[in-house]
């Protein structure tokens, strides 16, 4: 490892959520570390518990969920020690965090402009002048006319209110920023300008960021290194080309194999057998080995580590493992 | 193959906007929204033609009019010799028997309160209300067979919260099968679902499609799909058929600029790292249609002709058709 500063280091999170009267464990052991200018993408099928962890890393976690063990060191103090007072503090000015319906989190009686205005006057301590300055700026960043500030949500488009949201959480500056399946509701040539967007404000803004989404070719795009989560496990970490062009865990390559090209031979889509486990009953030792087509009754018998399988590039998998000790 | 079970002849949806209160309020309103205006094309019998274009395209409209569900259509729809777009309420519902719709939510289009039998069974309570309950009973487990719910009682009598999202989307499967329909008209079947889902659910579609002589129109947002389940495929654009034909011909050679500017932004791994060229703006309100051909204010190659004159659709390559004046 490099000695390098990291802005964020997750140690062995573990979350889980009541339902009824017993707890389930939505992430397990989750560790990653975040560099500042980062992109770390974090990817899997729905309920894999991705969004999960990120509400977790923000301290957002609904009433039903919480924190059973585990560190997030951000910036250099431990989120999961401090109160709700004082995490409001580190909110919106150090870290932020973009959702997927747009529509849901902007109010819709008040005015764009006057929503961001409003972030910066309570949580930056700006004045109302400097605010309203401010949101120009951030307006011309984001590419929407500043004029457009003074409308109302409904009168923007899908692609618009996401922008405004964006501008939002990049209003006070913070060191990271969260975005949560950004572009799902969009269509692919909306969804394109935000992707372009964030990538540009990823260059101009030095952001550190965790991007998460479900789709794979999106992550690709953006993302510095990625992680693949599985029953909420990391099953797969490294490089964005490592882990693309070099996939390790039986999981991520046929994951990438259901991806649709449009170049190459249009050979059939591989789909893996099976669904994702319930969080309820997840499996004894390798989550995967229930759809796994090269596990063996060997892999129920313990979890398995990430492990090293070429520099910064790691994965989770038992017959990994094994072939490399017999190299 | 070569003859249209449906075809489409000027077909046109405008919807009027002028209301009373729009009256009262001296609001211009934009009077008239052509969300469909004059496409003309073929379905053939047995082939899967994708339409494939941005929200607000069109193309959710063309197949609402096609399962004669809006009064505004006007044009022509012939489908087993009757113009859909004039028939009458027991035509209708004559019609409907043999062109099913599957949507895109699996999670709204059910009834949470009701049983998966029910919901299955729906089509043979309304086209077939004499039928006997065990015959029904014995119809709808043999659709849940179909569809690969096995075995069948074991979901009859569950509820749809107790299914998962793949699950759901075969009961609705299910359901639009219950009739013997000779097309089914899809609506972004897999738009909601994961990579692997997804491809489970398309090669379902396929299969059931060999085995019960379908038809398929399928409707969704995602180019790269569409080489892998399509025969033809069809691009939209504001209300307007803008290119037609072999999806390997369309995609592979695209002759109109919006088809080329759609393949551009298709996130897959083929084209990670390359910079995005993405079309500036928003598809326009189709209350405010530009002149000469609708594409020209986003059209990066654009001339003087493309303001004043609408182009025509023009054969360029073996059952393949644009509409541009440049091709």
């Amino acid at each position: 490892m490099t000695a390098t500063y990291v802005l964020l280091e997750v140690e062995n999170l573990n979350i889980e959520f009541r339902i009824g009267s017993e707890y389930v464990s939505a992430v397990r052991d989750l560790a990653v570390e975040l560099r500042p200018g980062e992109t770390l993408g974090l990817a899997g099928e729905s309920g894999c518990g991705k969004s999960t962890a990120a509400l977790g890393i923000m301290n957002l976690l609904p009433d039903n969920g919480r924190i059973r063990s585990g560190r997030i060191i951000f910036d250099g103090q431990d989120l999961t020690k401090l109160s709700s007072h004082e995490i409001r503090r580190v909110w919106w000015k150090e870290m932020a965090i973009v959702f997927q319906g747009a529509l849901n989190s902007l109010n819709p009686v008040k005015r764009v402009g006057t929503q961001i205005a409003e972030s910066l006057i309570l949580r930056g301590g700006l004045d109302k002048k400097a605010a309203w300055r401010r949101v120009g700026e951030l307006f011309e960043l984001i590419g929407i006319k500043p004029e457009r500030a003074y409308d109302y949500p409904h009168e923007f488009s899908g692609g618009m209110r996401q922008r405004a949201m964006i501008a939002m959480a990049i209003c006070l500056n913070p060191k990271l920023v969260i975005a949560d399946e950004c572009t799902t509701a969009l269509d692919v040539m909306i969804q394109t300008q935000i992707m372009n967007l964030l990538k540009a404000l990823k260059v101009q803004l030095q952001l550190s960021m965790i991007f998460i989404n479900h789709d794979l070719a999106l992550i690709a795009e953006i993302c510095d290194r990625v992680a693949i989560m599985y029953a909420g496990r990391i099953v797969e970490i490294g490089e964005m080309e490592d882990l693309f062009f070099r996939p390790a865990h039986p999981y991520v390559k046929l994951l990438l194999q259901s991806l649709p090209r449009l170049k190459g031979p249009a050979e059939d889509l591989v789909s893996i057998p099976g669904a994702p486990p319930r969080l309820k009953d997840v499996p004894m030792g390798c989550s995967f080995l229930p759809r796994c087509p090269i596990g063996a009754d060997d892999c129920s018998r313990s979890i398995p580590h990430l492990t090293e399988v070429e520099k910064d590039h790691r994965a989770a998998c038992f017959k990994i493992e094994k072939t490399k000790g017999n190299k | 193959m070569d003859q249209p079970i449906v075809s489409v002849r000027n077909l046109n949806v405008w919807f009027s906007t002028r209301s009373r209160l729009s009256r009262l309020w001296r609001r211009r309103s934009p009077g008239v929204i052509k969300a469909v205006d004059g496409i003309n094309f073929n379905l053939y019998q047995g082939e899967t033609l994708a339409l494939v274009g941005e929200s607000g395209s069109g193309k959710t409209t063309v197949a609402r009019a096609m399962m004669a569900l809006l009064s505004e259509a006007e044009g022509e729809i012939r489908f087993e010799g009757r113009n859909v777009v004039r028939a009458g309420r027991t035509e209708k519902l004559k019609l409907r028997a043999r062109m099913q719709m599957i949507f895109q939510d699996p999670f709204d289009s059910m009834n949470p309160r009701e049983t998966i039998f029910k919901i299955v069974s729906e089509p043979l309570a309304i086209h077939r209300p004499r039928m006997p309950k065990y015959e029904r009973l014995s119809g709808a487990a043999r659709a849940l067979s179909d569809v690969g719910l096995l075995p069948p009682e074991d979901f009859l009598f569950r509820y749809p919260h107790e299914l998962s999202g793949g699950q759901r989307q075969r009961v609705l499967i299910a359901s639009a099968l219950m009739l013997n329909p000779a097309v089914i008209i899809a609506d972004e079947p897999v738009s909601m679902l994961d990579a692997s889902l997804k491809v489970e659910i398309l090669k379902l579609m396929a299969q059931l499609k060999k085995e019960h002589r379908l038809t398929y129109l399928l409707i969704t947002h995602d180019l790269a799909l569409t080489r892998y389940v399509a025969d033809r495929v069809s691009i939209m654009y504001l209300g307007e058929i803008m290119e037609i034909g072999p999806v390997e011909q369309v995609l592979g050679d695209p002759r109109h600029p919006y088809t080329r500017a759609l393949i551009k932004v298709v996130p897959t791994l083929d084209a990670v790292g390359e910079r995005k060229k993405v079309l500036e703006g928003e598809i326009p309100h189709a209350s405010n249609i530009p002149s000469g051909c609708r594409f020209h204010p986003r059209c990066p190659v654009a001339v003087k002709e493309c303001v004043r004159q609408v182009p025509q659709m023009k054969a360029v390559g073996n059952r393949h058709r644009a509409a541009c004046h440049l091709v």
